[in-house]
């Protein structure tokens, strides 16, 4: 019996290892070693942060001490909304018809907010105390609540991911277990979720002074939590197409094609919610007014909502697969636009206050960026990422 | 609606509802023991705050302040530093050049909120107030997140950005010195009388009375006695206060909006959760018993 399982195991590794040498060269792609490279310039100049500090490695200052880092921090954060969106989506919800993009989706989740943690430490002054959040609490602060969410629903992903895993490994016990618990676990993942993405928006609740009136409102944590469905929604279209792109599975258009009404119909609730919001409190004429804070504004509602919507409303475009990339790439751009305006752009800094980012925070946003892309490339090529047909309950 | 739910799933459904809605609420009552009961100026006595108060009409632009702040606070700041507030110089005294050849001179430093926008921000509760009120930072706490810098409406809090391991310092109304009974350098150190150092409520009045026995020289407005719920530093001017920089602010406590929101926590955390388990609990309820569930599989 111990003989036979070791030799079995033995087995299974030397089946590992000869398939991994065999595929090995079909991993060396040009766009791999792109991201690799990336991944490797980040990680030294994210090093070289550490040690030198804020003022050296960012051009940061007292009167814009927010910048790219963040910037890209908060939009993933609404990215990776893909894992939350889904698991409700198909285990709350039960909508079994949209389960082949669940695994794609949970995992871009996870890499996400991975990427997330990177960038939040390589943002703090002392990243030597990243854990201190979990000693002294604050429950007033926005920031606080976001940094357990964020704790807790990476762990939760990571039980959320773990199949895809053990799967692989031929290890049924793990898989059993999670799939013994994964109902409680997605309402435990929709709960988080529904917490720190509205939680984002009730942050800059706190800049009443500092953020233009056109974002100011108290709607902004339902907006911002309406915008990270919307956003995971594409995002998971987007991970589905790629998943069965590099798997080579055929994709089934009535995934992509269910998701996008579901964005169509977020969408229009989101835009309901923000032109009603402006024409409630008068700030219509601030809308009309095409100055510099009028167009921001419309380029983020052009581009993240409108022409989106266009697009998924349209059944005859929403078909096809140019449709549907447009549409998805269109809604994550938005949402990149949307969190750098009320993280930026819309920021009234005080006079004489300049940012323009620093090469090192390019540098180490695009390694942390790159390094999650060739995460995910690499897992969705290694792991179970799509479920073996009824294989699930 | 979970409740009144029966079902196959009910039970254990009903069971994990009351554990999610305990695991909040006990997570919420932990954390209460951890925030200062002050956290957002509640339990403070407007009246009892120590504060200064800043007369604009007698300050001569000496710099004693800044300089006796310097030596107090052990700062080290660099040239540029002295003509503006950094995590080197807690305050400075700016000149205004008026039209009409009047010149101002206005002291900066934090302006002590009764009701912090800072405190209420930070992540890590480094920045809290003192039982006597006074707004300040803990070293040992702070992570140099820097959101405090965005919510002070006064834009005071800032970071040592030439530091490897940069923290977030400002104005502590010097608290080593008032525990040995003596009052912030800076007011001790004025010799024009520009600076009074006092408890909030008396300086108040001694402003409503400066102002009332000279109504020709003085503008009728304390700047801080309501500005953002109330400030412990107090401003007297006989030039109206948008000339001289000073941000137009409402009167509620800054920290009010995000906070409203955030006290409500709990509460989405246990709707959520609960809406969620019916969902499910409905939807599984009628797959099992045979209810045709949407699926739109067929369709091609």
């Amino acid at each position: 019996m111990v003989t036979s399982t070791a030799d079995q195991k033995r087995l299974r590794w030397n089946g590992a290892r000869s398939a991994l040498r065999e595929a090995l060269p079909s991993y060396l792609n040009p766009g791999v070693q792109i991201l690799a490279y990336l991944t490797v310039i980040g990680v030294l100049a994210g090093i070289w942060r550490l040690f030198s500090g804020l003022g050296a490695a960012t051009n940061l200052t007292d009167g814009i001490p927010w910048g790219i880092w963040i910037g890209f921090d908060f939009s993933l954060i609404a990215i990776s909304g893909a894992g939350f969106t889904m698991a409700g989506l198909v285990y709350v919800f039960r909508q079994e018809q949209f389960r082949p993009a669940l695994r794609p989706a949970v995992l871009t989740g996870l890499l996400g907010y991975t990427a997330v943690l990177a960038l939040l430490i390589l943002d703090l002054g002392r990243p030597d105390r990243f854990y201190h959040f979990l000693i002294y609490w604050n429950l007033h602060s926005p920031l606080f609540e976001i940094s357990w969410c964020v704790l807790l629903y990476t762990t939760v992903l990571l039980i959320e991911v773990s199949p895809q895993v053990f799967e692989r490994l031929n290890r049924p016990g793990p898989v059993r277990i999670v799939h013994a618990i994964i109902v409680p676990l997605a309402i435990v993942a929709v709960t988080l979720s529904s917490l720190h993405q509205s939680t984002l928006g009730t942050l800059y609740l706190n800049m009443p002074y500092r953020l233009n009136a056109l974002w100011y409102t108290p709607l902004l944590p339902l907006l911002f939590f309406t915008s990270s469905v919307s956003t995971g929604l594409s995002v998971a279209i987007i991970a589905y197409k790629l998943a069965t792109r590099f798997t080579g599975q055929q994709a089934q258009p009535r995934v992509a094609r269910g998701l996008g009404s579901l964005v169509a119909g977020v969408l229009v609730f989101y835009l309901v919610l923000k032109l009603g919001d402006i024409i409630l409190s008068g700030k219509a004429p601030l809308l009309l007014a095409f100055d510099r804070m009028s167009l921001l504004m419309w380029i983020e509602l052009i581009v993240g909502v409108l022409a989106p919507l266009a697009i998924f409303l349209a059944p005859s475009v929403r078909r096809t697969e140019k449709g549907q990339w447009a549409g998805a790439i269109l809604v994550v751009l938005g949402t990149l636009i949307s969190r750098f305006d009320a993280t930026l752009f819309a920021q009234t800094a005080p006079p004489g206050a300049t940012y323009v980012p620093h090469v090192v925070e390019w540098m180490t946003t695009a390694g942390v960026v790159a390094a999650a892309a060739l995460a995910w490339y690499l897992g969705a090529r290694l792991l179970a990422v799509f479920e073996k047909p009824n294989g699930h309950h | 609606m979970s409740a009144r739910t029966k079902g196959t799933a009910s039970f254990s459904r009903r069971q994990f509802l009351k554990l999610s809605a305990a695991t909040a609420g006990g997570a919420a009552l932990v954390g209460c023991q951890f925030v200062p009961a002050t956290a957002s100026g509640e339990s403070i006595d407007p009246a009892k705050v120590p504060g200064i108060l800043i007369d604009l009409t007698r300050c001569v632009g000496c710099g004693n302040c800044q300089r006796s702040c310097i030596a107090a606070n052990d700062l080290h700041p660099s040239q540029e530093e002295l003509s503006t507030l950094s995590a080197d110089t807690y305050t400075y005294v700016q000149r205004y050049d008026l039209p009409g050849g009047k010149t101002r001179f206005v002291k900066r430093q934090c302006m002590q909120c009764l009701y912090p926008a800072c405190v209420s921000a930070c992540t890590v509760g480094a920045l809290h107030q003192t039982a006597d009120g006074v707004v300040a930072v803990d070293a040992r706490k702070c992570i140099g997140c820097r959101y405090c810098q965005y919510a002070c409406p006064f834009n005071v809090p800032k970071f040592q950005w030439d530091s490897a391991l940069g923290l977030v310092r400002k104005c502590q109304f010097c608290l080593g010195r008032l525990a040995q009974g003596q009052g912030p350098a800076c007011a001790d150190n004025c010799p024009s009388g520009a600076l009074k150092y006092g408890l909030r409520g008396d300086l108040l009045q001694e402003a409503h009375g400066r102002i009332a026995a000279h109504p020709e020289v003085y503008v009728d407005l304390i700047y801080g006695e309501t500005e953002v719920g109330g400030t412990s530093c107090l401003y007297i001017s006989d030039v109206p206060f948008d000339q001289l920089g000073f941000p137009k602010l409402g009167t509620d406590p800054a920290p009010h909006y995000a906070e409203s929101m955030m006290k409500r926590t709990p509460t989405i955390a246990v709707s959520v959760a609960a809406v969620a388990t019916g969902i499910y609990s409905v939807l599984r309820w009628r797959s099992d018993h045979g209810h045709v569930e949407i699926d739109v599989r067929e369709e091609k």
